[in-house]
């Protein structure tokens, strides 16, 4: 009998320190709370430490799932990894979490660098993994801290994102339970430039001259973020409402089959008028983004977690995950709890 | 589809604004409550009424409203 892939649980972690709008506009006197909320929908976003990367965000998300699930590390025979920065050039940065969780060495461990797609990519990895038999039970963990990369003067990106980490482990369903992953639509259109993070890398490595331009912000030594937020619009209303659409015909669903449509928390504004452009019932959208604005590849996680804690997942519930972003690169899939 | 049409969904859109603030004749960055943000909803607002994308340069190219209006129909081939 075939294997089929389920996501078995999952979990998220936040970095303990917040920074809710009345703080952050204390830095930004030109604009107010109700302003941030109203066209961000973010109140509040949790902020890492100096040398806490997003890997390191992964990581906990990761301890805590094995942790509030009673599963051993020696359980998990694959570990998938997501981050936009890596924490060392070499080894990859998953391989050293396979030692920092204590998977077996017969573990197989690999990173991935997508942002706001990551997590669908890596569960369709991960389910390619469990289906073909190659893993019995694969770690996903996903971690982010675009603060790092935001220049103070940057407000419109100040207000919106937020660091965080999320985990989930892909395992075979038991035969009789409902629960799955569905069929993939992924995409991908490396001409978009509207979301980018110059500097800090090879190309384009963070230079003394580049240190010296950002000397007094600390030099942004690992690079700085830039979003043009009309392109960005554009591409996520010429993109998803067709990749949702897609996702359904390919899992044989329509949209009134879906408990509970997910998507990559990328700005309160955007999601509100994808709801609106796709006709999706208020109360089968969900959002977290007030709690920790956008926080790339981690936030469909996130989400889900804070879902699950208020009650909105139940088992056998269908789920619609979409994530799209930087790239540009897209994807979604209809997740069976 | 006309101009009062599409200024009454402008109105409904920028709730900072007071029916009846806005005519063809409106110089639309120049309004006070202009910002960044509304370039979005208006973007978005289009997408969704025309059908249409506005590019970044049409929304600069177009001064008032009436213009703006003219350039979004003849995308949407009205």
């Amino acid at each position: 009998m075939s294997i089929r892939a389920h996501i078995r649980s999952i979990s998220s972690h936040l970095p303990e320190k917040v920074l809710d709008n009345a703080a952050l506009c204390r830095q930004y006197p030109d604009i107010t709370p109700e302003h941030i909320l109203k066209h961000t929908g973010v109140a509040k976003r949790h902020v890492s430490v100096f040398m806490e990367s997003g890997p390191d965000l992964a990581g906990a998300a990761a301890k805590k799932l094995l942790a509030e699930n009673n599963i051993a590390p020696h359980e998990i025979d694959y570990l998938l990894l997501c981050s936009m920065e890596p924490d060392h050039k070499a080894p990859s940065t998953a391989c050293l979490w396979q030692h920092r969780l204590g998977l077996p060495t017969s573990a197989g461990a690999l990173e991935f660098n997508l942002g706001c797609s990551g997590f669908i990519y890596g569960l369709s990895l991960a389910r390619g993994l469990v289906e073909t038999g190659q893993a019995k039970a694969v770690l996903l963990a996903v971690g982010e801290a675009p603060t790092k990369v935001i220049h103070p003067e940057d407000a419109h990106l100040a207000v919106l994102f937020g660091d965080g980490g999320g985990a989930a482990l892909v395992s075979a369903a038991e035969p009789e339970s409902p629960s799955g992953i569905g069929d993939f639509v992924l995409g991908t259109d490396g001409s978009g430039t509207s979301i980018r993070v110059r500097g800090g890398a090879g190309r384009e490595h963070a230079d003394q001259e580049w240190i010296d331009k950002y000397k007094a912000v600390g030099g942004l030594p690992w690079g700085r973020m830039e979003m043009d937020g009309m392109a960005v619009l554009r591409f996520v209303l010429a993109t998803v409402p067709g990749l949702v659409e897609k996702t359904l015909e390919k899992n044989g669903l329509g949209q009134d089959d879906i408990d509970l449509f997910i998507f990559h928390q990328a700005n309160g504004f955007v999601l509100n008028t994808l709801c609106r452009k796709m006709g999706i019932k208020k109360e089968r959208f969900y959002s977290n983004i007030q709690d920790c604005g956008n926080t790339v590849s981690a936030s469909i996680p996130l989400a889900m977690s804070a879902a699950l804690a208020q009650g909105r997942i139940k088992r056998g519930d269908r789920l619609l995950l979409a994530g799209f972003g930087v790239g540009h690169s897209w994807g979604a899939t209809v997740v069976t709890w | 589809m006309d101009v009062e049409g599409f200024i009454q969904k402008l109105e409904e859109e920028f709730d900072e604004l007071a029916p009846g603030s806005l005519t063809p004749d409106t110089v639309y960055a120049q309004l006070e409550e202009w910002d960044s943000m509304h370039a979005l909803i208006l973007l978005a607002l289009v997408d969704f009424e025309y059908g249409v994308f506005l590019e970044v340069d049409d929304i600069l190219s177009a001064v008032t409203i009436g213009e703006l209006f003219d350039l979004i129909a003849k995308k949407a081939g009205l």
